[in-house]
C-alpha cells in the first residue's frame, strides 16, 4: 500500500505556477541586496583602510614624542657639561700663549756649565756677552752663509798663544747650537805674561747660536 | 539594457567611487601625515644621535677638567693676570741668595703688548651646537703690535715685562743664579747678557758682574670689541718701576 503509494507522488509532474514577473522580481531583489553589500563591502575596506592609517599616525605621533622627550634629556644633560669645552679650550690658548712666549728660550746655564767644563786650560774668559733676536722671525735659507741664527754670544779672553785660540775656536765649534766660531782678533799682550815668561795674547772672539740651542720646554705636547 | 545590467553597473560604479573617495579623501591624508611624522622623528632621531655623540664625548672630556684646571692654574703662576712684581722681586732675591750671589739691581720697564690676543671661549651656553674653542695663537714671538678684535667675550692679551737685573758673584754662582731664573715659579725668558769683571780687584777675586736682560710676561683681559692697546701702554693693576737697591755696575773687561 505504502509503496504504491511513494511511486506514484514521484511520477507527478512539477508545474511552476509562479508568474515570471514575481520570479525576475525575486531575483531583481537579490542581486540588489548582493550589490548593496558589494557597495557596503568596499565602504568596509576603505574603514579599514582609514583605520590603520590612523593607527600609523597615531603609532608615528608616539614615536615622534619619544625621540623629542629623548631630545630633550639629552639636552638637559649636556648643559651639565656644557663648561668643559670653554675650560679646556682656555687652558690650550694659556699654554699656546706661554709656548708663544717662552719660544725662544735658551737654557743659557746650561751653556754656561758647558762653556766652564770645555774652555781649555790655557784660555780663560774675561767677558761674555750674550744677545739673542727674540723678537724677530728667523728665515733659515740652506746652505747659506753665514748662517743666520738665534743670537751671538760674544767672547772676550785671554790665552798662552795664538794656538790656544785656535783650540778655542774649535771648542767653541763643538759646542750644541753653535754655529761659525769666528774670532776678530788675537793680539800679543806683553803685560801678561805666561808661566813659562811669554807674553799671552788677548782675543775676542764670537758665535752664532742656532735654532739647536732652544730649549723647547713650553713646546706644545702632541695630544695635549 | 536590462535592469539587472543596469543596477550592476550602478553598484560598480558606486563600489568605484566609495573606494576612490575613501582613499584619496581619507586614507590618502592620514598615510602623507604618517609619512611626513615619521620623517620628522628620523630628523630627530638623528638630531639626538649627533647629541649623544657630542654627550659622550663631553664626557670622556669630563674626566680631563680637574687635571686642566690645575694645569690653567699652573700657567697663570707662571705668566699671572697682573705685573706681580712683588711676587717677581721676592722670587728674584730667594734665587739670589740661593744662588749666593750680590743682586744689586732689579729694573722692571712697562709692560708692551707682546702678541695679538688670543680669544677665550666664552661659556657654552647652547648644547645643539657644536662647541666652540679657540685656537692656538699666530703670530710672532716678541711682535709689538695692537689688540685684533675676536669674536669672543674676552681676549686674552700678552704683555711682556722687560726686565734688567744686575747680579755679581763668581762664575758658578752667576752659573747657578741662571739656572733658577729658568726655575722661577714665573717664566722669564733671558734676551741677553754680559757677563764680566769691571775692576782688576775683582778679577783677581774671582768676582764677575752680571748684568742680564730678560721679560716676564703677564696677560691681560679686555673686550674682543675694544680699542686697539698701544704698545708701551701701561698695564692695569700694578705699578712699575725700577726697583733698584744698588747703582747698578758695569759689566767690562778685566785685564
Amino acid at each position: 500500500m505504502s509503496t504504491q503509494t511513494l511511486t506514484r507522488t514521484a511520477s507527478l509532474p512539477r508545474v511552476n505556477l509562479l508568474p515570471p514577473e514575481i520570479g525576475q522580481a525575486r531575483r531583481l531583489r537579490k542581486l540588489q541586496v548582493g550589490l548593496g553589500v558589494g557597495v557596503l563591502a568596499s565602504m568596509g575596506v576603505v574603514a579599514a583602510l582609514y583605520v590603520a592609517a590612523a593607527g600609523d599616525v597615531s603609532a608615528a605621533h608616539n614615536g615622534l614624542d619619544d625621540t623629542h622627550s629623548k631630545g630633550v634629556a639629552l639636552q638637559v644633560e649636556t648643559v651639565k657639561y656644557a663648561d668643559i669645552p670653554a675650560a679646556i679650550a682656555k687652558v690650550d690658548a694659556a699654554a699656546a700663549q706661554r709656548s708663544q712666549a717662552m719660544g725662544q728660550e735658551i737654557r743659557w746655564s746650561y751653556v754656561l756649565n758647558d762653556l766652564s767644563l770645555r774652555v781649555p786650560s790655557k784660555v780663560w774668559l774675561t767677558n761674555i756677552t750674550v744677545a739673542e733676536n727674540v723678537d724677530a722671525t728667523v728665515t733659515t735659507v740652506p746652505g747659506a752663509y753665514p748662517v743666520v741664527g738665534v743670537g751671538t754670544v760674544s767672547f772676550a779672553g785671554a790665552a798662552y798663544g795664538h794656538n790656544d785660540v785656535a783650540t778655542w775656536l774649535q771648542v767653541l765649534a763643538g759646542e750644541k747650537g753653535f754655529s761659525q766660531a769666528y774670532f776678530d782678533s788675537s793680539t800679543e799682550d806683553p803685560t801678561i805674561t805666561t808661566p813659562s815668561g811669554d807674553p799671552s795674547v788677548q782675543f775676542t772672539s764670537q758665535v752664532t747660536v742656532t735654532a739647536d740651542a732652544l730649549s723647547h720646554r713650553f713646546d706644545p705636547k702632541a695630544g695635549s | 539594457m536590462n535592469q539587472t545590467g543596469k543596477w550592476s553597473l550602478v553598484a560598480m560604479v558606486t563600489a568605484v567611487a566609495v573606494l576612490a573617495a575613501g582613499w584619496f579623501l581619507l586614507v590618502s591624508p592620514k598615510r602623507g601625515e604618517a609619512a611626513d611624522l615619521r620623517s620628522q622623528d628620523e630628523t630627530a632621531q638623528a638630531a639626538n644621535l649627533q647629541l649623544q655623540a657630542k654627550l659622550q664625548q663631553l664626557k670622556a672630556l669630563a674626566p680631563q677638567l680637574p687635571k686642566k684646571q690645575a694645569e690653567f692654574a699652573a700657567i697663570r703662576k707662571q705668566i699671572p693676570d697682573n705685573p706681580a712684581l712683588p711676587d717677581l722681586v721676592r722670587q728674584l732675591t730667594a734665587a739670589a741668595k740661593k744662588a749666593g750671589v750680590d743682586l744689586s739691581t732689579i729694573a722692571p720697564a712697562t709692560p708692551v703688548v707682546v702678541v695679538a690676543a688670543v680669544p677665550t671661549a666664552p661659556v657654552a651656553a647652547t648644547t645643539t651646537s657644536t662647541a666652540t674653542g679657540t685656537t692656538g695663537t699666530t703670530g710672532t714671538t716678541g711682535t709689538t703690535g695692537t689688540v685684533t678684535s675676536a669674536p669672543a667675550a674676552t681676549t686674552d692679551q700678552l704683555l711682556q715685562v722687560p726686565l734688567a737685573l744686575t747680579v755679581s758673584g763668581s762664575y758658578t754662582e752667576l752659573s747657578d743664579f741662571l739656572d733658577r731664573l729658568e726655575s722661577l715659579r714665573r717664566v722669564m725668558l733671558v734676551t741677553g747678557f754680559s757677563m764680566g769683571s769691571s775692576k782688576a780687584a775683582d778679577a783677581t777675586a774671582g768676582a764677575l758682574n752680571l748684568t742680564l736682560n730678560g721679560r716676564v710676561y703677564m696677560v691681560h683681559s679686555v673686550p674682543a670689541v675694544a680699542s686697539p692697546v698701544a704698545a708701551g701702554s701701561a698695564a692695569p693693576g700694578g705699578t712699575t718701576g725700577a726697583a733698584t737697591t744698588d747703582a747698578p755696575a758695569t759689566a767690562g773687561t778685566a785685564n
